[in-house]
C-alpha cells in the first residue's frame, strides 16, 4: 500500500504540473479527486483493511490528498494569474541560443599583437620593413662576415631581380630574420629610440611539424647613451612576466650571435611541466624563448654610430615558437593550413 | 660533442658534482644538453657554439672549467722530441696556399700496429669512438684531447718524397677509408702528389693509404685548412666527420705542432715508433696586437660594478695574458680566434662572472613614440580587420611563396613575378604576386573538410614588379562560400552581395568616399559575376564568383565569391574622420514601390533617378525584393523599393510626401518603362 501512495504521489504531482490550461487541470483534479476518482478508490481500500494498519494508513492517506489538493489550488491560481504560464506551452527557452557569425584574428597576428603590446607599453615604438631586402642589410652590417654558414644559399631565399631591376649590383634576398630593420632604422634615426619590430621571415627549411620556410619573428631594439646588459635583463625579465606570467622563472644563457655582444640566450622555465622536466623541454625544465644581447660594436660603425658613445640592447623571438609554448600546439602547420576549427579555437 | 668527466679530470682539478658542473657550463655559454652515466664515468653532451672551435675538445673544455671555478688549469706538458734516424729527403708542397695555410708532417719508423692498451681504449669509449689500432686511436686520442684533427699515412704506400696539397683535379677519384667511391672536384683540397690522391684535406683519408696491420712506417699530418673550403666540400661530399666538423669552425696553427708532439711522444710510447723527421709549410698565425679593456667600459656596458682584479683573474684563467689595472692590456691566446676587439673581452668576463649575477635593472626611459604615418597605417589595419571580423570573416596567413601551378588560368603571367633562385620544393617558386591564389587555396582546404561557412581575409603582402623596380603592396583578400545549409532561403547570389556589402562596410569603416562599383571583366570571375571598386581612374580592387575552371583546379565544386583589394591604394583614399553629422530632428515617412521593369535596367539606374526627382528629401533608398519568376512577364523582372524621405528642417507634410512619391513614380515610368504595380 505505501509503495502505491507514493507512486500516486509522484504521477499526481507531475501531471498537475503538466497542466497548462484550466481545462486540463480541471481533468485531472476529477481523474484523483471525483467521486469515483482516485481517492475514493483508496477509502474504499481502507476501509476493507484490517484494523491494526487503518490508523496509520489513514493518517497516511489524509496527508497525500492534503498535498494533491494543495498542489491544486497552486496550480490552479498559477494559471489564472496571466498569460505568461499559458505562453509557456508554445515557447521553448531551451532551444540552442543564436550564435551571429564571430570571424577571428589568426593566433599568430594574436600573438604579435600581444608581445608589442607589452613592449609598446615599456614606451618601444612598433615598426615594420620590408621582407626582400640586401645583403648588406640582412648580412653584412649585422657583422655576419661573407663566409658565415647561414649566408650559403641553404639558409636564406635569394631572388631573380637583375633580370628586371634597374640597381644590378645588389642581390635581393627574403630576409632571414627581421635583424636588418635594425640596420635600415639606425640608418636613418639618431639615438636614444627603442622599437620592436613584428614580421614574416623565410629561410629554405624543408616543412615538417617543426619547421616552416615562413614563420614571423618580433626584434627589439633599444639604443642610448647608457643603455647595459641589465637594462637588456629587466627589460625581457618584465616582458617573459607579462606574457608567461609571473610565476614563470627566466634564465640568461651565454651564446653566441654575429650581431649581439655580450650575448645571451633567455631560458624560461618550462610552461607544460613546471621545470619539473618533460618532453617538450627535453627533461631539462627550461625552454630557449629568445636571443638577445648587447648591440655589438661593428653593427654600430656600419650605420654610423659611435659606439663609444651610445650603447644598445636588442632580442629576437620567434612568434610561432611563443605560440605553440603558450597553447601545446605541436604542429607549425597548423598556422599556415588556415583550418577553421583551428583557428576559431582562438 | 661528447666530453668525458673523468678525463677533464686529468686536466683540471675539480670536486664538483657532473650535474652541478654541467650546468655551470650551460651558465657559461656551453650548454650541456645531457650527462650520461657510462662505465664509472660520466658523459656530457654540449653543445659548443659555432664560435668556439677551441672548446671541441678535453683540453678546451677543461680550460673554462679551470676558470668557472678558479681552479688551476694543467695541459699535459710538452716533451722534448729527439728525432732518430737519418735526415731525409721529403718535401712539402703547398700548390692551395689558400686551401692550406699551415702543413706539417712527422715521419715515425718501425712502428708497431697493434692493439691499444686499456686506458686508450676506455677514454676513445667514453666519448663514443670504437678502438682500430693503437696509432689510429692514438690520432683519435689527440683529437679530442686537443681539438687537433690529425691523419696518419702508411708511408710506404706513398708514391715519392714528396706530398702535395693541391685543389683536386675534376672528376678525380678516391676509394676513402669506409670503402667509399667518391668523386672530387676542384673545390675540394687533396692530399696527394701529381697524379694520386692519398686523402681528402681536412675531411677523410684513402683506403689505400691507411694505416694497416702491416704498416711499418707512418707519416703524421698536422695542418690547417681553409674553413669554408672544408664546410662546402663536406657539403658537397655529404660527409661530415670529427675532423672536418673541427677544421670547418677553424683550427689553432699554434695548436697543430702542440698535437703532432703529443701524437709522437705516445706512439714512441705505446706503438714503439721511432720519431723521425719534422717538416713543415706555409706560417702559422701571428701574434696578435694587444686588446684594450677598459673595466669603466666593461661596468658600463653590463651595468655592473667588477672590480678590474676579477675581470684580470677571469681572463687569466681563460688563458689570456693580461696585465695592468683600470685599463687592462690583454693578449688573446693563439686558440682564440673568436676574441679580438674589447667587446669581445667584456662577454668573456661577463660569461664567467655569471649572467645570473648581473642584476635586472629599468632603462632610463628611451620611449619611441611611431611617427604619423605608421600610427595611421597601423590603425587603419586594425580598424579594416575588426569590420572584417565583425561581418564573420576569419583572418588566415597564406605563403608568401607560390607554386607556378597556383597562378595557372589567373591573370598573373610568371614571367611577370618574382621568383626565387633557390626553391626548396615546387611551391616555393614565386612571390605571390596576389593574395587571391592562397584564399582560394585556403578555401578549398576549408570546404574539402566539410566546412559550410568559410568566410576568410588576408591582410599581407603581395609582391609585384613593376617597371624595373619591385613592390611590396598591402592588399586585402577576402573570401567566401556558403553552402545552401545556411543560405535555404535565399538566391544563391546572395553570397555575391554579401561580398560587396563587405567592401561597402570596410570602405566605409575607413572613411573612404570617393569610389563606386562597376561592372568589369575578369579571367578570375564570372561575367556579369564581376565588379571592380574605382576611384577616378584607379582600379581599387575586384572581386565577384570565381570561375568554374579555377575552382575546379582548386578541387572546388560549388561557388566560391572571392575579391582583392588594393590595402595600400584604398588607405591613401581614406579621410579621417572630423566633426560629425547632426542627428535628424524630424520623423522619416516611407513609400514602397514595386514595379516590373526591363532586366536591361539596372537597379542603380533607378535608384539614382529616384533620388533625382525625390531632391534632398530623400533620405535612403532601399531594395525590399527582386523577383523573377512566372508571373513576370519574359525579359522582365519584378523590384520593389522603399523611398525614406525626411527633411532636416521640418516635419512633411502628408501632400509634400505623396507629390514626391508620385514624380518619382512618373519619372521611372518614363525613363525606363517600368509597369508600376
Amino acid at each position: 500500500m505505501e509503495h502505491r501512495l507514493k507512486e500516486i504521489e509522484t504521477l499526481a504531482l507531475s501531471e498537475i504540473e503538466a497542466a497548462f490550461t484550466p481545462q486540463g487541470l480541471e481533468a485531472v483534479r476529477a481523474k484523483y479527486l471525483s467521486r469515483k476518482g482516485v481517492f475514493a478508490v483508496l477509502y474504499k481500500e481502507l476501509a476493507a483493511c484490517g484494523a491494526q494498519d487503518r490508523p496509520v494508513l489513514g493518517q497516511r492517506l489524509n496527508g497525500l490528498k492534503f498535498v494533491v489538493e494543495e498542489a491544486l489550488k497552486k496550480k490552479a491560481a498559477a494559471l489564472s494569474s496571466g498569460s505568461r504560464p499559458a505562453c509557456r506551452e508554445m515557447f521553448d527557452a531551451t532551444m540552442p541560443g543564436i550564435c551571429p557569425p564571430i570571424g577571428k584574428g589568426h593566433l599568430i597576428t594574436k600573438i604579435i599583437g600581444d608581445i608589442c603590446g607589452i613592449f609598446s607599453r615599456m614606451g618601444f615604438g612598433v615598426v615594420e620593413g620590408p621582407e626582400i631586402e640586401n645583403e648588406f642589410n640582412n648580412f653584412e652590417a649585422l657583422n655576419i662576415p661573407p663566409d658565415h654558414p647561414s649566408r650559403e644559399a641553404f639558409d636564406t631565399f635569394y631572388l631573380n631581380t637583375e633580370n628586371f631591376e634597374s640597381n644590378k649590383q645588389t642581390r635581393r634576398l627574403l630576409r632571414s630574420h627581421t635583424s636588418p630593420m635594425q640596420i635600415r632604422y639606425m640608418l636613418k634615426h639618431k639615438p636614444p629610440f627603442s622599437i620592436v619590430v613584428p614580421g614574416k621571415v623565410f629561410r629554405p627549411d624543408a616543412t615538417d611539424a617543426s619547421h616552416s620556410f615562413m614563420f614571423h619573428q618580433v626584434e627589439g631594439l633599444m639604443v642610448g647613451d647608457n643603455i647595459s646588459f641589465a637594462n637588456l635583463k629587466w627589460v625581457l625579465f618584465e616582458f617573459v612576466r607579462q606574457c608567461f606570467g609571473s610565476s614563470a622563472k627566466v634564465r640568461f644563457r651565454p651564446h653566441f650571435f654575429p650581431f649581439t655582444e655580450p650575448s645571451a640566450e633567455v631560458d624560461v622555465s618550462c610552461i607544460i611541466c613546471q621545470g619539473r622536466g618533460c618532453r617538450v623541454c627535453s627533461q631539462s625544465g627550461w625552454l630557449e624563448i629568445l636571443g638577445s644581447g648587447m648591440v655589438d660594436p661593428n653593427v654600430f660603425r656600419a650605420v654610423d654610430i659611435d659606439p663609444d658613445k651610445f650603447s644598445g640592447l636588442a632580442f629576437g623571438m620567434g612568434v610561432e615558437r611563443i605560440a605553440m609554448l603558450k597553447h601545446g600546439i605541436d604542429d607549425i602547420r597548423f598556422f599556415y593550413e588556415n583550418d577553421l576549427r583551428f583557428l576559431g579555437q582562438f | 660533442m661528447k666530453i668525458s668527466y673523468k678525463w677533464l679530470r686529468e686536466y683540471v682539478n675539480t670536486k664538483v658534482r657532473p650535474n652541478l658542473l654541467a650546468h655551470w657550463l650551460t651558465m657559461a655559454g656551453h650548454e650541456v644538453s645531457s650527462v650520461k652515466q657510462k662505465a664509472g664515468d660520466f658523459i656530457f653532451d654540449i653543445d659548443v657554439t659555432p664560435n668556439r672551435p677551441d672548446c671541441l675538445s678535453h683540453l678546451g673544455i677543461a680550460r673554462e672549467i679551470s676558470a668557472i671555478t678558479d681552479k688551476p688549469f694543467k695541459a699535459p706538458r710538452k716533451k722534448r722530441l729527439r728525432t732518430q734516424g737519418q735526415k731525409q729527403d721529403f718535401r712539402i708542397i703547398r700548390d692551395d696556399e689558400n686551401g692550406c695555410p699551415f702543413y706539417t708532417a712527422r715521419v715515425l719508423r718501425g712502428v708497431k700496429v697493434g692493439p691499444s692498451p686499456l686506458w686508450l681504449v676506455r677514454r676513445l669509449n667514453a666519448v663514443g669512438l670504437q678502438s682500430i689500432n693503437n696509432v689510429v686511436d692514438i690520432t683519435n686520442f689527440v683529437l679530442f684531447e686537443t681539438g687537433q684533427p690529425l691523419h696518419v699515412f702508411d708511408m710506404d704506400r706513398l708514391s715519392g718524397d714528396e706530398i702535395i696539397i693541391r685543389p683536386a683535379k675534376i672528376d678525380e677519384q678516391l676509394v676513402t677509408i669506409d670503402g667509399t667511391q667518391r668523386t672530387l672536384n676542384p673545390g675540394v683540397i687533396v692530399i696527394g702528389d701529381r697524379h694520386k690522391v692519398y686523402a681528402i684535406a681536412g675531411i677523410i683519408g684513402g683506403a689505400d693509404s691507411a694505416i694497416s696491420p702491416s704498416t711499418k712506417n707512418v707519416l703524421l699530418e698536422s695542418a690547417c685548412f681553409d674553413p669554408v673550403r672544408i664546410r662546402r666540400s663536406s657539403l658537397a661530399l655529404g660527409l661530415s666527420t670529427d675532423s672536418s666538423y673541427r677544421f670547418e669552425r677553424g683550427a689553432d696553427s699554434h695548436n697543430t705542432i702542440y698535437a703532432s708532439d703529443r701524437a709522437a711522444c705516445l706512439m714512441k710510447d705505446i706503438a714503439k715508433a721511432h720519431v723521425g723527421a719534422f717538416f713543415s709549410s706555409g706560417k702559422q698565425a701571428s701574434v696578435r696586437a694587444k686588446i684594450i679593456l677598459r673595466v669603466a667600459y666593461l661596468n658600463k656596458i653590463l651595468g655592473t660594478a667588477i672590480r678590474p682584479a676579477q675581470a684580470r683573474q677571469i681572463l687569466v684563467r681563460l688563458g689570456y695574458k693580461a696585465q695592468g689595472g683600470c685599463i687592462l692590456e690583454v693578449s688573446a691566446p693563439s686558440y682564440r680566434q673568436d676574441t679580438w676587439r674589447e667587446a669581445d673581452l667584456i662577454e668573456e668576463v661577463a660569461r664567467i662572472y655569471g649572467y645570473e649575477r648581473i642584476a635586472a635593472v629599468a632603462p632610463s626611459i628611451v620611449i619611441t613614440s611611431p611617427d604619423d604615418n605608421t600610427r595611421d597605417l597601423a590603425a587603419k589595419h586594425d580598424m579594416a580587420k575588426d569590420a572584417l571580423m565583425a561581418n564573420g570573416f576569419n583572418e588566415v596567413i597564406s605563403y608568401s611563396l607560390i607554386g607556378r601551378d597556383m597562378i595557372k588560368d589567373m591573370p598573373w603571367d610568371e614571367d611577370d613575378c618574382i621568383t626565387v633562385k633557390n626553391p626548396q620544393s615546387k611551391e616555393q617558386e614565386i612571390m605571390r604576386p596576389s593574395l587571391i591564389p592562397g584564399i582560394i587555396k585556403t578555401a578549398a582546404y576549408n570546404i574539402s573538410r566539410q566546412l559550410y561557412d568559410v568566410r576568410l581575409f588576408e591582410l599581407s603582402h603581395a609582391y609585384v614588379r613593376a617597371q624595373n623596380n619591385y613592390l611590396e603592396e598591402n592588399r586585402l583578400a577576402i573570401a567566401l562560400y556558403l553552402k545552401p545549409r545556411i543560405e535555404k532561403k535565399t538566391a544563391p547570389e546572395d553570397s555575391f552581395f554579401r561580398l560587396k556589402g563587405v567592401i561597402l562596410c570596410l570602405m566605409d569603416t575607413l572613411g573612404v568616399k570617393e569610389f563606386k562599383f562597376e561592372n568589369t571583366m575578369s579571367q578570375l570571375f564570372d561575367e556579369h559575376y564581376c565588379m571592380a571598386a574605382i576611384s577616378g581612374s584607379l582600379i581599387l580592387g575586384c572581386f565577384g564568383r570565381l570561375r568554374g575552371n579555377i575552382a575546379r583546379a582548386y578541387g572546388i565544386t560549388g561557388a566560391v565569391y572571392a575579391g582583392e583589394i588594393n590595402f595600400d591604394q584604398v588607405c591613401a583614399l581614406a579621410q579621417p574622420r572630423r566633426g560629425y553629422k547632426p542627428l535628424p530632428r524630424f520623423p522619416y515617412a516611407c513609400r514602397d514601390i514595386s514595379f516590373a521593369v526591363s532586366t536591361s535596367v539596372e537597379y542603380q539606374q533607378i535608384a539614382a533617378l529616384a533620388r533625382r526627382i525625390g531632391g534632398p528629401i530623400v533620405e535612403n533608398i532601399e531594395l525590399l525584393n527582386e523577383y523573377r519568376g512566372k508571373q513576370i512577364e519574359q525579359g522582365y523582372r519584378g523590384l520593389a523599393i522603399r523611398i525614406v524621405f525626411r527633411s532636416r528642417e521640418k516635419t512633411l507634410t502628408e501632400e509634400e510626401i505623396n507629390s514626391a512619391d508620385a514624380s518619382i513614380r512618373t519619372g521611372i515610368k518614363a525613363s525606363f518603362g517600368v509597369i508600376l504595380r
